[in-house]
């Protein structure tokens, strides 16, 4: 039971040792910590200090990366241009010269603050990264339902002609037994001349070209589904559906004034200076009303032509007065309103706040967009007897005192448009 | 027998003439307008072409040295003079919805980019997989956690980079109200402390504006 454990004496010594000097190795193991054994992250590197000029896949402000230190003349050249390329330029170095050549001479934006390990780490994470694969969406076996009425419409118009050849077939059937039987036949009348057939014709062929009388003539003028071509295939559904760009991105001044505003090229290329290709065709293929392919690229291209970029040397083209060379680019305009009406788009998207889908429609949804609503004066009409204007938090309509007590006293729910006049001719007529 | 044909002729390039005008809705041509003269405006207006001008457009840009009225004055910045970017700034000040107006413009003009959370990470980089290739700046960064508000509004006004000039979407007041956004969310994250806070409160604002109309009335 009272048996010591003998610890050898080597072992006590160098625990007391250990005792003594804890301070000492606690440091050490800290400091071996951050220096020797974690390897810089290559990844977050990366992300702060290249990214914003860098992909490791594509060409971006720079070159794409990977594999990119596979052309440096040698490792230690790789540091040194890293660390400062345009001294290495200034220097003279024939490869540094070249390359700055290639890129347009464009400056790299000089890292002194880099250490050639995490420079290392950054090089090892580009070279190793993979492009990410997208996990495929299987699209199940229900598509849309189909629509069915002109199959409808064929079945009628068989079965009626299969009621008129078996009411002859009938006919003439009877007659053949009752010449057999001596029974005298009730003499034919012609189809066409058979009175009831001819009222009923008459009437119906008055009803049909009335209909189609009144409605051409009320449609006259108006241009619902309107879907002209325009210059350069642009897909409203790619750009404001897919890659949720704001409507308001692009028609800025559907706030701010009458016009809703086409956005002028120099809009398109804050994204396409660096987005140059179309990449989704499998996704979502660019096809025009008529059934044409559309190469989404191409139509990139053309956008370069109409804003003046070259998008090899990444740069936009010069004329001799030394402006931008660019030609007009003439989108067709799809919403007619007459002119002897007032429209004004920030009075309906600021201050009534109306989302634009609402007369637009699905414009997200939509390839090559067309007019959704008719934009006639009874459409308009209605919207002003339904909607509710936007009292509560609305500068806009603190003059409105007498609608604004009775909201406060309960009588009142809300203001329609047409209560604040939205039904008066001069409000859009003068 | 020959008047069968004739009839069977008759309806068959009738009932096709009907078939080839059904176009499943879509048209390409806007159709047969009754009075043109009333529907397309005689006068110039905003999209329509002008033969007054060598660029044949009707929208102009202000008469050079002229402010549009309700206009901020022009902030005298000259492209690429970095030095004067750094001592740029601003007396406006913002109130609380104002702030919230900055952030909805950010919303829908910085954040397809730069992330509707200041990450740097919005739809079109998507943290690499996006479209657009180089990484947008992350607000929440140290390299522009401390980034004077004049750089961020020559930025904004002239493009930096990979990224585009926004002047014809932002006007000077917006550009403001968007900077004060981000710097608001930075100083609640490490960065400077926040200078452009107004304490008008918008009742107040309502309330001038009442007492404008008032004194119209009068």
């Amino acid at each position: 039971m009272f048996k010591l454990i003998i610890v050898p004496e080597s072992l006590k010594l160098l625990f007391r040792l250990c005792c003594r000097n804890t301070f000492a190795l606690i440091f050490i193991l800290l400091l071996s910590d951050s220096s020797a054994f974690a390897a810089p992250d290559g990844k977050t590197l990366f992300q702060s200090n290249c990214a914003s000029c860098h992909n490791p896949l594509k060409a971006a402000t720079g070159p794409a990366l990977q594999n990119i230190d596979k052309s440096f003349p040698s490792k230690e050249w790789g540091y040194k241009w890293i660390h400062n390329s345009q001294a290495l330029v200034a220097a003279g170095d024939k490869d540094a010269v070249a390359i700055f050549e290639k890129y347009n001479k464009i400056a790299m934006t000089a890292f002194p603050q880099l250490s050639n390990e995490e420079i290392d780490a950054i090089l090892t994470y580009v070279d190793e990264f993979k492009a990410p694969v997208e996990a495929k969406t299987e699209v199940s076996g229900t598509g849309k339902e189909e629509d069915y009425t002109s199959l409808y419409v064929y079945i009628t118009l068989a079965l009626l002609v299969i009621v008129l050849i078996l009411w002859k077939v009938n006919q003439s059937l009877t007659r053949a037994a009752n010449e057999k039987e001596g029974i005298q036949n009730i003499k034919q009348i012609p189809l066409r001349r058979h009175k009831a057939i001819i009222a009923v014709s008459a009437i119906l062929i008055f009803i049909m070209a009335g209909y189609w009388f009144v409605n051409g003539a009320v449609n006259e003028g108006r241009q619902q589904n309107y879907q002209p071509l325009q210059p350069i295939y642009y897909s409203h559904q790619v750009h404001a559906g897919i890659n949720q760009v704001n409507c308001l991105y692009c028609h800025a001044g559907a706030e701010k004034s009458r016009q809703a505003m086409i956005p002028s090229t120099n809009v398109c290329m804050n994204c396409h200076k660096q987005i140059n290709a179309y990449t989704d065709n499998e996704k979502h293929p660019l096809i025009t009303a008529e059934g044409v392919k559309i190469d989404g690229t191409k139509e990139i291209q053309k956008l370069y032509q109409y804003a003046g970029w070259d998008p090899e040397k990444k740069k936009y083209i010069l004329n001799d007065k030394g402006e931008i060379a660019t030609k007009r680019l003439e989108w067709v305009k799809i919403h007619n309103l007459p002119d002897h009406v007032y429209f004004n788009h920030s009075q309906h998207v600021k201050v009534g706040k109306v989302q634009c889908q609402r007369c637009h429609g699905p414009v997200q949804e939509m390839d090559e967009v067309y007019q959704f609503a008719p934009l006639s004066m009874g459409w308009c009409i209605n919207c002003h007897r339904q909607t509710e204007v936007q009292f509560k938090n609305n500068n806009y309509y603190t003059i409105f005192e007498k609608y604004h007590n009775e909201i406060k006293a309960g009588k009142r729910s809300g203001v329609k448009v047409a209560e604040i006049g939205g039904l008066e001719c001069q409000k859009c007529h003068y | 027998m020959n008047k069968i044909t004739s009839i069977l002729l008759v309806g068959f390039v009738v009932v096709f003439g009907l078939l080839s005008c059904d176009s499943g809705n879509m048209r390409r041509t806007p159709g047969h307008i009754y009075a043109p003269d009333m529907t397309y405006s005689r006068a110039y207006d905003a999209y329509t072409s002008n033969p007054n001008f060598s660029d044949s457009l009707t929208s102009r840009p202000p008469v050079l040295g002229t402010v549009a009225v309700g206009h901020q004055l022009p902030d005298h910045l000259i492209e690429g003079d970095t030095n004067a970017y750094k001592a740029f700034s601003t007396s406006m000040k913002f109130n609380e919805d104002e702030m919230k107006e900055g952030g909805r413009l950010f919303n829908i003009y910085c954040g397809i980019c730069h992330g509707q959370n200041l990450d740097g990470n919005g739809p079109l980089y998507n943290g690499g997989n996006g479209k657009f290739a180089a990484a947008p700046a992350n607000f929440k960064d140290a390299k522009y956690l401390h980034m004077p508000m004049g750089v961020m509004y020559a930025a904004v006004k002239f493009g930096k980079n990979a990224m585009g000039s926004y002047a014809s979407q932002l006007d000077i007041k917006q550009r403001w109200m968007v900077i004060s956004y981000i710097k608001n969310f930075q100083s609640k994250n490490g960065g400077d402390a926040f200078t452009m806070s107004s304490e008008k409160t918008n009742a107040v604002i309502m309330d001038s504006v009442k007492d404008k109309v008032v004194l119209l009335n009068k």
